[in-house]
């Protein structure tokens, strides 16, 4: 599976290009910072990462997922820095021969996400 | 002869640090998490506090059960993430 782990401090641009000829779902999913966090209006949210081990901790994720759920490629950009309200925290793009396979790999990717790899939300904006 | 290890804070942990990194010592044959605790407690008491919530990478991976904590070895301390 081919593997494409990406940070950035500016917004994230959606590249998007021809999936193989042997693909046959292309899913894409986008973090969006939302105006409400834990009840409080607010303007942006901080992120924090550690990039060294969350690239790491997220290719050692995608192969273990991808030996049950083969998918033909990941790429993902998760931003850091100040991300204001209505845009995108983090970019994940699964392209996969049938789409139960990349269904379920984006899904599980993202509950492993939020539970091993070293990013944080350090604070947020007020309005 | 002992050997020093680079520490690094993150979130949580580097708010209560103040800062984001420090060397601490480590002798050659190594430390076990207890030691490495109670030697960054020493320093840096407000970490104490955090030691049940955060994990400790050494080298960009988690630390396992029994592992020892080396001279020269990049050790983490990663509070519970939120990312995505």
């Amino acid at each position: 599976m081919e593997m494409d782990i990406q940070f950035t401090d500016h917004p994230i641009k959606i590249v998007s290009r021809p999936p193989g000829l042997e693909v046959g779902a292309v899913l894409e999913f986008l973090g969006v910072v939302r105006s409400v966090e834990n009840g409080a209006k607010i303007s942006a949210i901080v992120y924090e990462i550690y990039e060294p081990m969350a690239g790491k901790v997220m290719r050692r994720i995608l192969e273990k997922l991808g030996e049950a759920n083969p998918c033909r490629r990941v790429q993902i950009v998760h931003r850091h820095g100040t991300v204001p309200v209505g845009e995108a925290s983090i970019h994940v793009r699964v392209e996969s021969q049938h789409r139960g396979d990349g269904l379920r790999l984006m899904e599980e990717f993202m509950n492993q996400l939020k539970a091993d790899v070293p990013i944080w939300k350090t604070g947020s904006l007020p309005c | 002869m002992a050997g020093r290890v680079r520490v690094l804070f993150f979130a949580s942990a580097r708010l209560a640090a103040g800062g984001s990194e420090m060397d601490l010592p480590c002798a050659e044959a190594g430390m076990n998490d207890e030691a490495f605790w109670t030697r960054l407690a020493e320093s840096h008491p407000a970490l104490k506090p955090l030691r049940a919530s955060v994990r400790l990478a050494r080298n960009h991976e988690f630390l396992a059960a029994g592992e020892l904590i080396k001279p020269g070895d990049e050790i983490a301390l990663i509070p519970p993430v939120s990312g995505g």
